[in-house]
Parts: C-alpha cells; structure tokens; sequence
C-alpha cells in the first residue's frame, strides 16, 4: 500500500481509495493490500455525518506531476483546455456553469460539471456512477469534446514529446510516460484534492461551535429526512436515488422552464439500461455545497436555498418552510472545507 | 562404450533440464498460495460483513452508508484480485476455476445491484416511516382541538399505530391494517379541512403511500440479499481452488521426483563415464609404456648396431691404413735403397730389393681387391658366373697355387673318394673360398705340418674340408671369425688382414652354400664347406 490515511474515518477512506487503486479496466490495480483495510475499526457513529479526513499520504513526486499536468493544456487536443478551465477552485471545484462550457472553444457540454473535491470518498463517479475509480473515469474528460476533446494515444505522445515532463516521468518509472502513468499521476493529485476542517466536522470534534441557526438547520436537515440520503464523510455520493421520488420533477422542470427530458436526464439507465434506474443519479455530495452553483445534473438551479426547495418537494415529498430553507442553508454552508491552493 | 555413454550423458543432460524445467513451472509458489488463500479468506469475511452491514442499516442501527459502499468496493477489488489466479494452477484447471469465479461474480452482480436498490429504497423508506407518525402526531393534535375534527384526528392516530405497529413488526396482515385505515381516511370527507390541513393531511397519506410501497420492497431485496448464495459461491472457488492445489501439489511432487530420478541417473551414468574413461586411460597407459619400452629397446639395439658400425668403419679404416702402412713402408725403402745405392749395389741385391717393392705392391693390390670384393659383396653386388668346371684340377691348381704364393713348407694332403667329375661353379668365387682357408691353414700351421685338403661330392652337395694342425682358434673368436678384420687374439706376429675368412663367408652367402669351423687352439683347425652344385650327380 503506497499511502497511509489519517483521520478517524481512515478505514472508509482506505476502503475508498482501494477503489482508485484500481485504474480503469483494471490496469495499475496492483496491490491486494489496498482493500485489505481494517474495516472491523469503522466506528458507528451517533450521527449521520463524518469528518474528512485531513490528508491521504501519496507519493509527492506523482503528485508533483499530476499538478503540472492538471493546469496544462497539453492534455487538450487543442492546446486551449486544461482540467483547471472546468474545476476552478474558486467555484468549489466545479465550473460554476450550468453545463460543461468552455470559454475557450464553441463547445457545451450536456451535464453540469461535477466538483474535483473529496472524490476519493465518493463510491462512484460522475452523476450517473459512470466510473467506480477515479483512473476509468478520466476517459470522460479526455474524449468528452466539451473537455480535453482528445485520446490517449496522442494526449500521451503530446506529454512524452515534452522533455520537461518525460525527464520527470523517468525519474518515477522506467517506462516513463504511458497512459498508465498519467492516469496515476492525475489521481495521485486528485487525492490530495480534499477539503477538511469545515465548521461542521470541526463541531463534530467539538472543535468549533455552532451557531443556534446552524444548529437548528442540521436539525431539520436530518428530521426532513435530507440526511438519508445525505449522509457518510461525503455527506452524500455513496448512494444513488430517482429524482423525483415524491413528484415529477421532469414534468415540473418543462413546465417551469420549457426543457424537455433528454438522454442525459436519464441517469443511470444510461449506465445499467435497467428501467428501474430511470431518472436515477448518484446523490451528489453536499461538501461545499455553498461554492458549487448551480445546481442539479441539468444545473437548473441557481441558489442553495432554490435547490433545497426543490429537493423537499420532489425528494421529500414535502413543501419546506422558507424560514427552514434558510436553517437548512446555513447548516450546509458550515460543510465549506479548506480548499487546496489552486495551482497555477 | 564411451561413445554411447556420452549420447546417453547428454540425453539425460537435456532430460534433466527439461524435467527441472518442468518441476520450476509446477513448483508451489507458498506465498502465491497463502495470498489466495487469504483472498478467499477475505471474500467469506467481506460476504458476512456485507450481510451485517445490510441489517444494520435496514434496522438503524447504521445511519450512512459508508460502510456499505466501501464493502462493496472491497469485494469488487477482493474478486478482480481472485480472478488472477496463482501461476500453478495450469491452463486445464484454469478454466474450472474461471467458470467459479465467474458464477462467482455475477452473484457479485446480483449482490451489487441489490444493495444499491436497497440504498435508494431504504432512504426512501426511512424518510417515510420517520415522518408519518410525527406528522400524524402533529396533525391529530391540531385537529383534535375543533369537535369535527375529533373523528378524523382519531383516524389520523389510528393511522399512526397502524404504521408505528407496522414499522415494528413485518406481518402482512399490520401492512393491510396501514392499508385500511388509509382507505378509511380516503373514504372521510375531508372538505371541512383547512387548506394547510388538507395539505399535510395529503402529504401524510403519500408517505403512507410509500411505507406500504416500499417496505414490502425493501424486506424483499433484503429477502433476496439474504437467499443470495454468494457464500456458497465463494465456497466452491475455494473447494475447486483446493482441488487444484492438491492436484497442482501432486503435479510439482511427481515432477520434482522425474527430475531427481533424472538427476540420478545422469550421476550414475556420469560416475560409470568417469570411471570407465579412468580404465581406459590406465589401459592406453599401460599401452604406450609398453609401446615406449619397445621403443626403447629398439633404440638400444639400433645404437649398438650404430656404435658395432662405428667401430667396425673405425677398425676398418685403422687395418687398413695400418695394414697399407707396412707394404708402403717396405716399398719406400727399398725404392730409397736402390735410389741410394742401385749403381753401387750387385745386380742380386738390387734385384732383392726390386723384388721387395713388388711383392708390397702385389700386398697391397691384393690387400684392395679384398676390400672391394667385401664392399661389393656387402653392396649385393656379386654376380654368380657359374662355368664348368673339373673339381680335381681346380683343387690341385688351388694347392700349387698355395704352394706357390706362401712358399709353405707344410705338407699340403689332397684327399678325395671317387670321382669328382665336373660342377657348375663359380670358379673366381670358390678359388676365394679355397684360397683364403688354404693360405690360413698355412700361415697359422707351424712348418713340417700337415694340411689336409679333402673334397667330396654327396647328396649333390660339394664338400670341401680344410684341416690344419695349427694354432687354433679361440672359442670367443669363433662367433665373430667371418667379420671383416676381426682376427684371433692368438695370431701373434703373422701378418695379415683379417678379411680373408669374411671373404670365404661372403663368398658363400652368394653362393647359398654353408661353412662351419671345428677348432682347438694349440690343436688345429677344420673348417667345412658346403656348396650346392645342382642336378649334377
């Protein structure tokens, strides 16, 4: 096991990593140990939600590289994009647009762009759990033509035909650049990604105190009944659930605003093509929830407290009080972490 | 022998490799086993824990579902691990335990998508079942406060126990009293209600709704997770991977035994190589040290023939020059006399002298010609001249001759029985035969003494004997008495060359005849000739 993880949730996060173990197809899945964590050690907890941990020990030099790679356009087939022009940090690692949209070329993407942050604690990835490791789920961004618009063949001769890059891919491994490699090296960045120490995990630790409208907020958070689905270090992205358990919120959202369903509403049908998976999308995490707007797979809502409306109505079948739209609000945004330092 | 070794060394050679070979591949790797084991081991435990983890979530106990996402993900990575199957179980298990793992893995399947319809389904529920009672609580109490809505807060409540009961308890009749009481809420007329009322009283009812949905839903995939013989699955990857590792054991066990017996035999026939190349070796010894003497000894005789040459050459070369010396001598003087003194001298004297020089060089003449006859004879080549000769008178000729050239004053006996008659002979080579043993007998017989010559013709042999009363010969020079210049220790001052019997000898050899000497020294000598004469009778 090449890194070591610290926190009280560390056998999760073990457990979770041991999924990015992996890369996708299997490749780089080397070691038996990474899944072999202590689970007996997770602890139930009385509530719902767990810290993050603080940090996930990777080895430097990979995270040196994935960073360089992350910001470099090089990976885009056109020079123009890099992985920073869709996850700003600023944006809480998403790209603040409703849809996938690159300034840089005359490209919309069809979903809203998921955030970069604490994805090694999330059970799959993407909106309809396209990818259950973060190595396999990087063929989306680079083929997607609203991302990198590329393939590995040549996203990989692009970064070998770097001297800069070739010389330190050398230095970790003697084959150097490959795909293999790179799919390391950007998940080895992604894992430090991670933003810890937010008001509420440190209430938990009873490190902080919260206000009596946060308080009140988390109360109702978990009484609405939010938190069953919302719930683990991730406050949310280890299940998936229909949207518009309690009401069509489809026929509600093309009534409101006139779009219709299309393939991208389907959600994990798209992955499974079971019919029970119709309209069904991972429950997203809720960590800095506040920085991620707008919201939803179609980013057809703009504010928290709209979101939170929406959620009560179609997933909690219940119309939520403005006043405990606004507790609920204020709970939430005590989930905004320490982000990374955006490279650059 | 050692040929057919060496092909039978070099067999066993490739043999052992090739069963060395074979027994690496085959060889357990311990800690390849001990890993998969473990795997297995690994996959029973995330199995049971996922069964827990389904329960505990199922009865609350768990509020998240970390726990269960990170199970899942432990068996998918624990199965990907299993499906990279140890190097010793070979290509014809392979596929047994492929088809294991496989059957294995769409049970995994199964489990997964379960579980996951658990997740959505449970939230949903849970959601539910902690609203409604709540809800109804709060509604009955609001609604209890006016006298109409007594009745209809006492159904709401009714409905909240029939959930409450429901919730606690899983019996299918509870499910249908939720069910009734619904219908008879449904029923009510419910117009009266305030709008808030009716609102929530509706919502109250949806969630209702969604207990009786989805809790009959939730304990099927919990049902369904339970009948689920992802155990068993796992079990028959172990029992088949047990087969093979008993199956893959026995394969290393008799593969190492192939290469041990191979090992042995190829020491064996090594050892049997060695020793018999030891045998032969000692044998080729033995060979060459024989060969070597042999070799030796030829040596040794070849270097004393050299050294017997060398001495002869030497002796040949000091007679001669010693034996030339005297007539030499002899001529020189006397020629130096007559030079001095010839006028002065009476015709007599000078003519002694004169007779002097030319008997020296009648010596000397006769001295070269035997030289050259024995160098002749000894190059081969004396040719037989054979002309017909009249035996009586060729002897008596031979004795007057004698006679003549040694003045002897022995008494010479001519013996012979019967007719001679004629023979086919050699003449110049027989009067070097009779010449030289006649001119002995004289010269080593004392004066007054007699030599018998006696010739005799019989089995169409000639016979000729000559017997002296002479000096004798010594035994130990008898052996070498027809070498050239070897003479009897016992001649004293009588000159000669010593080349008169190897003449008479070499004379013969060409011949074919024979010569045999009976002698006493003190005594006399008889030598004895034998030659063939042909058909003549």
């Amino acid at each position: 096991m090449k890194w070591l993880v610290r926190g009280p949730f560390h056998a999760w996060a073990c457990a979770a990593l041991a999924a990015c173990g992996h890369g996708a197809n299997g490749s780089g899945g080397e070691d038996v140990d990474g899944h072999e964590s202590p689970l007996a050690e997770y602890s139930d907890s009385e509530e719902p939600i767990a810290a993050l941990p603080r940090k996930i020990d990777v080895d430097p030099r990979q995270v040196d590289l994935g960073k360089r790679l992350f910001v470099d356009a090089i990976l885009s087939h056109d020079g123009k994009v890099s992985c920073l022009s869709c996850h700003p940090f600023s944006k809480g690692g998403a790209d603040g647009k409703a849809r996938a949209d690159l300034a840089a070329r005359d490209t919309k993407g069809k979903i809203n762009v998921t955030t970069i942050f604490n994805v090694p604690y999330n059970a799959t990835c993407h909106w309809s759990g396209e990818w259950d490791t973060m190595e396999g789920q990087l063929d989306t961004p680079v083929t997607s033509k609203a991302a990198l618009a590329t393939d590995w063949p040549s996203l990989v001769r692009r970064v070998r035909d770097n001297e800069g890059y070739r010389r330190s891919f050398e230095a970790v491994w003697d084959d150097g650049v490959t795909e293999t490699n790179i799919r390391r090296v950007l998940v080895a960045y992604e894992k430090t990604l991670i933003t810890p120490d937010a008001r509420f995990d440190r209430w938990l630790a009873h490190a902080e105190v919260l206000t009596d409208a946060e308080l009140e907020g988390y109360q109702l958070f978990k009484s609405y009944g939010c938190v069953s689905c919302h719930q683990g270090v991730n406050v949310g992205g280890n299940m998936f659930e229909k949207l518009g358990v309690m009401g069509d919120y489809f026929a509600a959202r093309e009534r409101d605003t006139g779009q219709p369903v299309t393939e991208v509403d389907y959600g994990r049908f798209r992955v499974t093509k079971r019919e029970e998976d119709r309209y069904v999308f991972r429950v997203p995490s809720l960590r800095n929830v506040d920085l991620t707007a707008p919201y939803f797979h179609d980013g057809s809502t703009a504010t928290l407290e709209e979101a939170i409306r929406t959620m009560g109505r179609y997933q909690l079948g219940r119309e939520l009080d403005e006043n405990h739209i606004v507790l609920i609000a204020a709970f939430l945004r005590t989930l905004d972490g320490v982000l990374p330092e955006e490279p650059g | 022998m050692l040929t057919s070794l060496r092909i039978a060394l070099l067999v066993l050679l490739i043999g052992l490799v090739t069963a060395a070979a074979r027994a690496w591949t085959r060889e357990l790797d311990a800690e390849q086993d001990r890993n998969y084991r473990q795997l297995i081991g690994r996959a029973q435990e995330l199995d049971s824990r996922l069964r827990e983890e389904v329960m505990r979530s199922r009865s609350g106990l768990v509020l998240h579902y970390d726990g269960l996402a990170s199970t899942l993900s432990s068996i998918a990575h624990v199965h990907h691990d299993l499906a990279r199957l140890p190097s010793f179980v070979r290509d014809e298990r392979r596929t047994e335990m492929e088809q294991a793992l496989s059957r294995l893995g769409d049970v995994t399947t199964q489990q997964r998508q379960l579980v996951e319809s658990f997740k959505s389904e449970n939230a949903v529920l849970r959601n539910s079942s902690r609203f409604v009672p709540l809800a109804s609580r709060d509604l009955a109490a609001e609604l209890a406060v006016s006298e109409d809505g007594r009745v209809m807060a006492a159904r709401v409540e009714e409905l909240m126990a029939a959930v409450l009961l429901y919730s606690l308890f899983r019996d299918r009749d509870l499910g249908q009293a939720v069910d009734d009481r619904l219908r008879a809420i449904e029923m009510a007329d419910r117009s009266w209600l305030s709008h808030e009322d009716l609102s929530t009283l509706e919502t109250l009812m949806r969630h209702t709704r969604v207990i009786i949905d989805r809790r009959p839903r939730v304990d099927e995939i919990v049902g369904a997770l339970a009948a689920l013989d992802s155990d068993d699955a796992i079990r028959d990857v172990e029992q088949r991977y047990n087969q093979h590792h008993e199956a893959a054991l026995v394969a290393s066990t008799s593969a190492r035994a192939v290469a041990l017996g191979m090992a042995f035999a190829l020491l064996l026939v090594g050892s049997a190589y060695i020793i018999l190349r030891i045998q032969r070796g000692a044998v080729a010894l033995q060979q060459a040290t024989n060969e070597l003497g042999a070799a030796l000894g030829a040596l040794e005789v070849e270097k004393e023939k050299q050294q017997e040459l060398a001495e002869l050459k030497s002796r040949f070369v000091s007679m001669t020059s010693h034996e030339f010396r005297t007539p030499l001598s002899v001529i020189l003087s006397s020629s130096e006399l007559l030079e001095a003194y010839g006028e002065r001298w009476p015709a007599e004297k000078r003519h002694g002298h004169l007779m002097r020089v030319q008997d020296a060089a009648k010596r000397m003449k006769e001295m070269l010609d035997a030289v050259l006859f024995i160098g002749r004879a000894e190059a081969g080549r004396l040719e037989l001249k054979p002309v017909n000769v009249d035996i009586r008178r060729f002897c008596e000729d031979a004795i007057e001759s004698t006679r003549q050239t040694t003045g002897a004053k022995q008494n010479i006996v001519f013996q012979n029985h019967g007719d001679l008659g004629e023979a086919m002979l050699d003449e110049r080579l027989l009067e070097h035969v009779v010449g030289n043993l006649l001119s002995n007998a004289v010269k080593y017989s004392p004066a007054e003494s007699t030599v018998v010559f006696s010739v005799d013709r019989m089995n169409g042999e000639l016979v000729l004997e000559v017997s002296d009363e002479g000096i004798g010969i010594a035994a130990e020079d008898q052996e070498q008495l027809f070498e050239a210049f070897h003479r009897g220790k016992n001649v004293g001052n009588v000159s000669g060359s010593g080349l008169g019997l190897a003449i008479v000898k070499k004379s013969l050899d060409v011949y074919g005849g024979s010569i045999a000497v009976r002698s006493e020294p003190g005594k006399g000598t008889s030598f004895v000739v034998r030659l063939p004469t042909g058909g003549h009778a």
